[in-house]
């Protein structure tokens, strides 16, 4: 990390809000190589080489199923702006999750995980929606 | 140094750490090594003269992680470790390896799809929040990378089938990167560079 650099929001999607303080704040019936849904924090969490990722579920463009293959779209800005770019918030390295994609073997679990992803994706848009008419 | 009485150190449910494949074993510390064999013979030995450092993280609000830098490059993870074990382990590695200290790492908590991805030895580190690490592999987990052919900012990277996990476990296959386009500036003083 950079010290003095401000955290950013590197996206144009949404301001991302701390989501969890840390690693023990992650719910606690989390289980390692499994996929969890936090409905609470508008949070998925995705096992990745042993660790368990928070995704917000802004973050997430779509989810779809093929097979017994399960894969994640994430958003992705297309450009920088110069604005960006010029206040020093993005370093060479920075890279944004495009896609991941799952072998999931139990059909149920497949299933389960994707119907519980699309339903908390579309509350969280419900919501984003009537948040931006109240403001209008 | 009265743990000289008793230099052997035991742990049970621990499994290989940055695996997919969650099979645990028996964790001992001794003299000169630090060993573990899980339940299907498989082994792994650590020498304690090529332990470089030691690192702690909280992988799971219960469950801890012991990680191993060596000699030569390569990181050794154990998973299973409680909270109150930090303190034996710690002494340990101090007291007979001479390895210390124990220092202890935050993941990244953060929840964002982008980071800076930075090669760390021959690990791949994923990092958000200040440097901290969302998640990291070797390269050798990597069975293939595709640069896109129309998008040339897209990277692919495929990785191999983990033949040792448990049918209930869900792998990931592959993981796909972006990087958005930088606008080129033109006339500007002390012109940027200009990153591929």
């Amino acid at each position: 990390g950079k010290k003095g650099t401000p955290e950013v929001d590197y996206t144009a999607i949404t301001k991302l809000q701390p989501i969890y303080s840390s690693v023990g704040a992650y719910p606690q019936d989390i289980v390692k190589n499994k996929m969890y849904i936090d409905p609470k924090k508008e949070t998925v969490l995705f096992p990745i080489f042993g660790y368990m990722v928070p995704f917000h579920i802004s973050t997430i463009k779509n989810i779809s199923k093929s097979e017994e293959y399960i894969r994640v779209n994430f958003n992705t800005p297309t450009s920088y702006t110069q604005e960006q770019i010029d206040a020093g918030f993005v370093p060479p390295q920075l890279m944004y999750i495009r896609e991941v994609t799952y072998k999931v073997n139990d059909p149920k679990v497949l299933a389960n995980n994707i119907r519980l992803i699309k339903e908390l994706k579309k509350k969280f848009t419900t919501r984003e929606t009537e948040d931006r008419e109240k403001r209008n | 140094m009265s743990s000289s009485s008793n230099p052997v150190s035991q742990f049970n449910n621990i499994s290989l750490g940055g695996r997919i494949s969650g099979t645990r074993g028996i964790l001992k510390f001794t003299t000169n090594n630090i060993t573990w064999k899980s339940e299907n013979g498989k082994i792994e030995t650590v020498s304690s003269s090529d332990i470089k450092r030691a690192n702690w993280a909280r992988v799971t609000p219960r469950i801890f992680q012991l990680i191993l830098s060596i000699k030569g490059g390569a990181t050794v993870k154990f998973d299973g470790f409680k909270e109150q074990d930090y303190e034996v382990v710690r002494k340990y590695l101090s007291d007979q390896y001479n390895v210390s200290p124990l220092e202890i790492i935050e993941l990244s908590s953060k929840g964002c799809n982008w980071g800076e991805v930075k090669v760390n030895g021959p690990m791949i580190q994923f990092t958000t929040d200040h440097g901290k690490v969302g998640f990291e592999f070797p390269i050798s987990e990597v069975s293939q990378s595709v640069i896109g052919a129309n998008n040339k900012n897209e990277l692919t990277l495929e990785f191999h089938h983990d033949k040792a996990m448990d049918d209930d476990d869900e792998t990931m296959v592959e993981m796909r990167f972006f990087t958005p386009i930088r606008p080129s500036k033109e006339g500007e003083e002390g012109g940027k560079e200009k990153k591929v």
